[in-house]
């Protein structure tokens, strides 16, 4: 049976792609060529309108991202309008642009939740592979910028081929001794420039690699590496379905699409103002920001609405999961990348499914 | 003779977030907490955010609530003391 759920009045948090712009050419860029990748963006008088009606939605939190959100010299004006409406902010860079006198600017405000810096390896040679030459040594000084201006940063690690055997030096690097309290990882998956890149994605050997690696270093660290995709969660998620399966149930709320609440507290907007349900999704138009109302988009868009009913559609209602003995304990994953690999997005996402990461020699791993 | 309850005034930076069951959120942007409203909380910071005293609370209140709590002004008091505690008010000086 489909779970009840409950759609908040607004959207809690706000996801903005603020820019198309970026210093680096990552290989794994899920921006770079998606539908958000629009070129035009808007200028700050535009945002600052929306901000005033993100403080009349009461929302709480806006994320910048991109791009290179610091490539917009505007930045320290966006921030003080998000502060003036009564919003906390954070922000998603390479660290390359940073300066130090704006890194002050965002820690006087005493709003910044945190600003992460994408590290992929202890050495530039391993941290640039996909992300250019310089990259490294841009995200080390963005870091130490932003620690000596006392801004909250932490970090997203991509794992892929290139850097699962670097992953014991990333964590020494980050948390020992650059002393962040704590960093996320995830992969990269088949999304904008990964569509042409095939060498950024994990093989299921290379993905069992990962999940020794992280599993053993989560366990070290004790808490302080965090995951929502990636090897890790995906180690994770399979041995609590694993246990599930053996015991013969199932889990709770699984079984349907269910793969994403994030559409039910949030919602993105691409850099050329257009609403869209996620930075991810952001070939699903809902809109224009200052033309539409927020309130209207999130609680009557026709798209939006049957975009949230997805987690009624049961997995038995597709071919590969119909005689899947993990049905019941699976939530057919984001729909984003299943949209990206199948161009569907009421479907199941292949590229997280269990029943093939097995037949591809895959394994479970003790959680500790 | 009874002590007169003082009204607490809200900080101005604090915000409600209303939901469609009646709760609300009370938010600090400043810490980034935030605390869970039931309505009969949510009339009363709505009532303070007007300027109304605590006897223009207690009408609101049992003006739109039944049944009311023996003791209306205790609860009222205490939940003036708990926003002011938690930040959320102050008292005026």
């Amino acid at each position: 049976m489909a779970e009840n759920r409950q759609l908040m009045k607004t959207p809690k948090s706000v996801d903005i792609d603020i820019t198309s712009r970026c210093n680096l050419r990552c290989k794994y860029c899920y921006h770079r060529t998606s539908p958000a990748d629009t070129g035009n963006e808007l200028p700050t008088p535009e945002w600052l309108e929306f901000f005033r009606e993100l403080a009349e939605c009461a929302v709480m939190d806006v994320t910048i991202a991109g791009g290179e959100p610091f490539i917009r010299d505007d930045l320290p004006e966006l921030v003080d309008s998000i502060v003036a409406n009564r919003m906390r902010f954070s922000i998603l860079s390479n660290g390359g642009l940073i300066k130090p006198e704006v890194a002050k600017h965002l820690a006087a405000t005493g709003r910044c939740n945190h600003v992460q810096i994408s590290v992929d390896g202890s050495r530039p040679e391993i941290h640039d592979r996909f992300r250019g030459a310089g990259a490294f040594e841009g995200a080390m000084r963005g870091l130490r910028i932003l620690q000596e201006a006392g801004v909250h940063v932490t970090s997203r690690v991509t794992i892929h081929k290139y850097n699962i055997a670097d992953l014991e030096n990333i964590a020494l690097l980050l948390l020992d001794q650059i002393g962040m309290g704590s960093f996320s990882t995830n992969s990269a998956s088949y999304q904008g420039l990964a569509r042409t890149h095939d060498d950024v994605l994990l093989s299921p050997a290379e993905q069992c690699d990962a999940m020794v690696k992280i599993l053993d270093l989560a366990k070290r660290y004790q808490g302080r590496i965090t995951s929502s995709a990636g090897p890790l969660s995906q180690a994770k998620n399979y041995q609590e379905m694993e246990q599930a399966r053996l015991a013969g149930r199932g889990i709770p709320g699984r079984g349907f699409l269910t793969g994403c609440g994030c559409m039910w507290s949030k919602l993105a907007v691409r850099p050329d103002g257009t609403y869209v349900p996620c930075g991810m999704l952001s070939h699903i138009a809902l809109g224009r920001i200052n033309q539409d109302r927020l309130i209207d988009i999130w609680q009557n868009h026709p798209d939006f609405l049957r975009l949230r009913a997805r987690y009624k559609i049961p997995l038995s209602n597709f071919p590969e999961c119909a005689d899947c003995a993990y049905q019941m304990t699976c939530t057919g994953n984001c729909p984003a990348g299943g949209y990206a690999r199948t161009g569907e997005v009421y479907a199941p996402n292949p590229d997280d499914c269990l029943k093939r990461f097995l037949a591809d020699d895959g394994r479970f791993f003790a959680v500790p | 003779m009874p002590t007169a309850i003082v009204t607490p005034r809200p900080k101005p930076m604090i915000v409600l977030r209303e939901e469609f069951d009646d709760w609300a959120l009370l938010f600090n942007p400043d810490t980034g907490k935030a605390v869970g409203l039931p309505p009969t909380a949510v009339t009363i910071w709505k009532c303070l955010t007007t300027g109304k005293d605590y006897a223009a609370v207690a009408a609101a209140i049992t003006a739109e609530y039944e049944p009311l709590p023996e003791d209306l002004g205790k609860d009222i008091s205490s939940f003036f003391e708990d926003l002011v505690r938690l930040g959320y008010a102050e008292y005026p000086a």
